[in-house]
């Protein structure tokens, strides 16, 4: 099976949020939370640079090491996913994560934060694939169907890519030798343990 | 009345234990101030300590959810924060905060006293800042990142400093306008101010320093997992990973003066000061060591909790359960209570536990056939109102396990 990631080339971001919102559309995702959002760092400074962060499926995910309930779990093509029945919306999942990417709705009842919601790499969760139940909790499964996840497919610059790890890295690399620069696929080292060397 | 009936067996159990250990689940938040240890925990208490008996001075239960942060104030006053978006003040040993302010829809991330003890400041999750006037309990706040805030403190010249996961650092005045910023290279999980410096954990590993106007100072990079938990004290500053590690350093040039390991849980919260370091973290139990060398103070405490782990899948399943849930009899310590007993008893019946309204209200017997089908249809089909998160289990084999279980460990 492939080992699927992300890769965010900071330096074609244009910040057009296009990811965000294909996101939020393809997966009703609920007003309060994004599963993908863009962060613009030293805005207007010089080298402003920016980034499309949602989940990356680490390796050896840190949310996982530190659930208390054990809800998470990895497919066979190294997608990071949760199962909301056991989700008890502790939250330390997203003090764990280096990307921000576990989200709560802002209207919980009773004082709790609900259930996490976060990106799946557009590949459903623990329910049948392609059923009501599956999309109504996590969204799309366009993985099962045969296709990448939507965020990277919208993406008009190509600055957010998925897909086999090892395809991704080797398109970067080819760009930045075209280009002759590159500030790195940003979030990758912490993600994946390497960096991509060109 | 309840709160005292804990207070005297936690105060029982500490006798004999160094380690502070009464929390029913992960503790978060930690605070020390002249022998005395605050801490909060998602058994939805907070606790008083005695540093030196070790004995669990004071109960506090008010919060709906987690307590994630807590300080000490002027006068033998107490603040906690709570998921429930609250701040809550408490002077003395009573049952209820002497002030609280109203729910709001995000979890209070940290609090900060100002250097001239008039003024309070809450981190919420949605990136807002509040301050509230410890003079007449006014609140003033202001959307200081986009997304969640991470870290506050204020700076010694009444600054007050903050990170968010939108990748900000950011330094307010005293009016809540903002003085500096800088961008930063990771994801911030935690802030705190050291001799007029900010030092800030990051989920990349690193502990970076920064100068009051936002410029980087030396910067060290501890692992490759997320760091989530920083303090400062007398002239050092202590950093907390995911696997249990911690350093602490000096604050000048962030050189090592020793690391410990508290386990090989996560250690949510950390606090310094010249003679003591304190960790705790998803175990519930405050861990203690000398700030000089890191040589352990104390000897571990025995877990209340239990272990009922019989390898059996029913044991498999109830691993989510005791995150909030004990076996013990008359143990209601945690977020939910007891389960001794259960089977053959009316809902909402077990002595000592606050249950809400709305689980008073029902007819409900457990018995292997509503044990299973409140997990079969989730609490809030099952048991609206309930305060307990919506849990579905939707194996038949792992509902029949559970009870199994249930039956086997719960009598």
């Amino acid at each position: 099976m492939a080992r699927m990631k992300f890769l965010c080339d900071a330096d074609r971001c244009i910040e057009c949020n296009a990811c965000v919102t294909a996101c939020k559309n393809e997966h009703e995702v609920p007003w309060g939370i994004n599963r993908r959002r863009v962060i613009t760092i030293n805005d207007g400074l010089p080298g402003e640079r920016s980034v499309s962060m949602a989940c990356m499926h680490c390796t050896d995910a840190p949310c996982a090491a530190v659930c208390p309930v054990d809800c998470f779990y990895t497919t066979e093509d190294a997608v990071v996913l949760h199962n909301k029945d056991t989700c008890i919306g502790c939250g330390y999942c997203s003090y764990a994560c280096p990307f921000g990417a576990p989200q709560y709705p802002q209207t919980a009842n009773f004082g709790t934060r609900g259930k996490m919601d976060k990106c799946t790499y557009c590949s459903g969760g623990p329910e049948a694939d392609l059923s009501a139940a599956e999309y109504e909790k996590y969204g799309a499964n366009r993985l099962a169907e045969g296709k990448l996840p939507l965020c990277a497919e919208m993406c008009s610059t190509k600055a957010l890519l998925a897909g086999d790890g090892d395809i991704i890295a080797d398109i970067y690399r080819e760009r930045v030798v075209t280009r002759g620069y590159g500030s790195g696929a940003w979030g990758w080292r912490t993600a994946y343990g390497e960096t991509v060397s060109v | 009345m309840r709160g005292l009936a804990l207070c005297a067996t936690l105060q029982g159990m500490a006798a004999s234990a160094q380690d502070l250990a009464g929390h029913g689940g992960p503790v978060g938040a930690l605070a020390i101030r002249d022998g005395q240890v605050l801490s909060g925990g998602f058994d939805t208490r907070s606790i008083l300590w005695d540093l030196d008996t070790g004995a669990a001075r004071q109960i506090q239960h008010f919060h709906e959810g987690n307590v994630t942060a807590v300080a000490f104030l002027p006068g033998g006053m107490l603040a906690t924060g709570g998921q429930d978006g609250r701040i809550a003040l408490w002077q003395g040993a009573v049952e209820r905060p002497t002030f609280a302010t109203p729910d709001t829809n995000a979890p209070i991330v940290a609090l900060s006293l100002a250097p001239d003890d008039a003024t309070l400041a809450a981190g919420f999750g949605d990136g807002r800042i509040a301050r509230m006037s410890l003079d007449d309990h006014s609140v003033q706040d202001h959307q200081a990142h986009q997304g969640q805030l991470t870290g506050l403190a204020y700076l010694p010249d009444g600054h007050l400093a903050s990170v968010g996961d939108d990748l900000r650092l950011s330094i307010w005045d005293r009016a809540s306008q903002l003085a500096a910023r800088a961008g930063l290279a990771a994801r911030p999980n935690g802030l705190a101010v050291t001799e007029g410096r900010l030092a800030v954990v990051f989920a990349d590993g690193a502990l970076r320093l920064y100068a009051a106007d936002g410029s980087q100072l030396p910067q060290r990079f501890l692992t490759d997992r997320p760091l989530v938990a920083v303090a400062a004290g007398t002239g050092a500053v202590a950093a907390a990973a995911i696997d249990g590690t911690v350093w602490v350093l000096e604050d000048q040039d962030l050189s090592e003066r020793f690391t410990v390991s508290a386990g090989a849980d996560p250690v949510w919260a950390l606090a310094l000061d010249r003679d003591t370091l304190l960790g705790a973290g998803n175990d519930g139990t405050i861990r203690r060591w000398s700030a000089r060398d890191g040589e352990r103070q104390g000897q571990s405490a025995t877990q209340a909790s239990g272990d009922h782990d019989d390898g059996s899948r029913g044991a498999r399943v109830w691993r989510a359960c005791a995150v909030c849930h004990s076996l013990s009899p008359g143990d209601n310590s945690r977020a939910g209570p007891t389960l001794h007993g259960v089977l053959g008893r009316r809902i909402a019946s077990a002595p000592g536990y606050a249950y809400s309204q709305a689980l008073r209200s029902m007819d409900i017997v457990w018995t292997r056939e509503t044990v299973s089908a409140l997990f079969e249809h989730g609490p809030e089909v099952y048991t609206p109102g309930s305060r307990m998160p919506d849990q579905r289990i939707s194996d038949p084999r792992d509902r029949a396990a559970l009870i199994d279980f249930l039956e086997r460990a719960s009598r």
